[in-house]
């Protein structure tokens, strides 16, 4: 399969705090790769570096194979980079449909007339679930539904690569399922998928390939399964092995 | 909007147009100055709402550019030009001037832009204190004599109709919905897209427009301004506040905060000359603390605006059940 993006060799320091040192990163056109690894690891610096946030100190990002670091995350987001926040970030006091219009009117598609970008974004805001929310404000929104509103507004930029930071974090169970689910057609849409998360029933339930970070360092990278029951994984989650009556499964 | 607020809402704007046009065939001389001077200030808000309550940065200096075209207008009048032209000129310096500012000014954010704009002012007014060749310095500038009091006051009515006709369409536009969503939070606009530097540079230079315009026409009015009319604390001021105590981000907030605040300073006026000023200071303190929506987004108003149809603050996919003010 075509490599859709690359991250080379990034690295990016803080002052003097090394969030991300050598990371290399590679994904495949329509794969569903998780980046996991415990609180303060670098993820979501790697996440602001691939959508143009933050300039990485070294190393550049490719994004089939013409480089994107240091363009701009306006720039980014219109070559069809699109992301969700770990906290929720909608307009506040725009509308749900207004919310999805942003991305809609200046992601990758900005030809399209005004009318035919509302039906298209209500379109959008049925796929996620929020068909009888259109005309809501974002403020108003419970957070499952702000959530699918983060989603609704990246999948209005048509994007080819769709960053998802933490999304079913603070969720129960059962909105944990449905967010699933979503993702699972989005992805079954054509979107390659790069997602957060430290839910691991999340992690196994749908990525193909996983890479864990660890004080900014990549420490393992490969299937679900494998990832687990990589010994640095384990140490880097639950700490050393020492006695025998440690959980295999956390 | 309903179609009964609809019909409502155009006899009511019919019925106003045809008074202030009949006005001044009634013998209603200090009315019209009066009404002259709301205008210019209403604009001035409306104008400055589009950065300040549209994209969410507090431009200070937003009377800037009223001095800018008044000095410009005054001094190309003096040069033997006619007022289209010299108004035109104003138009076009203001604009240069607000696309050449707006670069640095806007890598800041918050109280810094606020205080930078605010700067801008002293800035200009030193400028035109010094250059007394240009500008006759501290002793002012005057224009060609003459009573312009009837032709000002329907331009700069003009002038402020046309106004809001570009508010509302701004509000309704894409490059509108834009501003808005720079205003909720600008890191997210860029990441979807948005290209703010670009869009924040161009509502700088929409809203210099109107304001260089009456700040000419006013000039042209009146004719003689000091570096301390045009650039003075209450000409800075004053449009800010009506357009907060109004009601920010809304076309109405600014209307109906001119009216309120000039009908008051009217009567405090001629009790207390300039103790209005004092009152400014005092209105933009409690509005921060008790009222920071505005007059508009008070509960006994917000219902009667929304009925009238003028409650959608963000305009750009209109439907009848939202409750648009924040």
């Amino acid at each position: 399969m075509a490599i859709l993006l690359e991250c080379k060799e990034i690295s990016k320091t803080f002052g003097g705090i090394e969030a991300l040192t050598h990371v290399n990163l590679t994904v495949e056109a329509n794969s569903l790769t998780g980046v996991i690894g415990p609180n303060g690891a670098g993820k979501t610096t790697l996440f602001n570096i691939i959508s143009g946030a933050l300039l990485p100190t070294s190393g550049e990002v490719l994004f089939k194979g013409k480089k994107i670091s240091g363009m701009g995350p306006a720039r980014v987001c219109r070559l069809g980079i699109a992301r969700t926040y770990q906290l929720v970030r909608p307009f506040n006091s725009l509308s749900a449909i207004e919310n999805v219009l942003i991305g809609l009117g200046f992601g990758r598609t900005t030809s399209l007339s005004k009318d035919n970008r509302v039906a298209e974004a209500i379109k959008i805001l049925q796929f996620v679930g929020l068909g009888d929310k259109i005309n809501h404000v974002a403020e108003g929104l419970t957070l499952v539904e702000k959530k699918h509103l983060e989603i609704a507004r990246a999948l209005a930029t048509e994007p080819e690569i769709l960053l998802l930071d933490e999304v079913v974090s603070g969720l129960n169970p059962t909105e944990v399922t449905q967010i699933i689910e979503t993702i699972r057609q989005i992805q079954a849409g054509g979107i390659t998928i790069i997602m957060i998360e430290h839910i691991l029933k999340v992690v196994m339930a749908l990525c193909e390939r996983v890479v864990v970070l660890n004080y900014g360092v990549q420490i393992a990278e490969g299937t679900p399964k494998e990832v687990v029951s990589d010994e640095a994984v384990i140490e880097a989650y639950i700490g050393k092995f020492e006695d025998t009556e440690g959980n295999p499964d956390a | 909007m309903n179609r009964r607020g609809k019909k409502f809402f155009y006899l009511a704007v019919l019925l106003l147009c045809a008074v202030l046009a009949a006005l001044p065939w009634i013998g209603f001389s200090y009315g019209i100055v009066w009404i002259f001077l709301l205008a210019v200030y209403f604009t001035l808000a409306l104008s400055y709402d589009i950065v300040g309550g549209y994209m969410g940065y507090m431009n200070l200096g937003h009377s800037t550019f009223f001095g800018l075209g008044a000095y410009t207008t005054a001094i190309l009048l003096n040069q033997g030009f006619n007022l289209f032209a010299a108004l035109l000129g104003a138009l076009l310096l203001a604009a240069a001037f607000a696309a050449v500012v707006s670069y640095p000014l806007f890598r800041l954010r918050g109280a810094y832009f606020a205080l930078a704009t605010f700067g801008l002012i002293s800035l200009i007014e030193v400028l035109t204190t010094n250059l007394r060749d240009l500008t006759g310095g501290s002793g002012g500038i005057s224009t060609p004599p003459g009573n312009h009091m009837l032709p000002s006051y329907y331009l700069v009515l003009a002038v402020a109709g046309g106004t809001m006709v570009l508010s509302h369409f701004v509000a309704r536009s894409k490059f509108g919905l834009a501003l808005f969503s720079i205003r909720e939070d600008e890191e997210v606009a860029a990441a979807f897209g948005v290209p703010t530097t670009l869009y924040k540079g161009l509502a700088l230079i929409i809203s210099s427009a109107p304001a260089s315009l009456v700040g000419g026409i006013y000039v042209w009015n009146m004719t003689y301004i000091s570096p301390n009319s045009v650039f003075g604390l209450e000409i800075a001021l004053s449009p800010i506040i009506m357009a907060m105590l109004g009601g920010t981000g809304i076309m109405i907030g600014p209307l109906v905060g001119a009216i309120f605040i000039t009908v008051v300073q009217e009567f405090l006026w001629t009790k207390v000359p300039y103790f209005h000023l004092a009152m400014y200071g005092t209105v933009l303190v409690l509005l921060g603390l008790f009222m920071p929506g505005g007059l508009v987004r008070t509960r006994f108003i917000k219902p009667f605006i929304q009925w009238l149809g003028l409650g959608e603050a963000v305009d750009y996919f209109k439907n009848a059940d939202a409750e648009r003010i924040p």
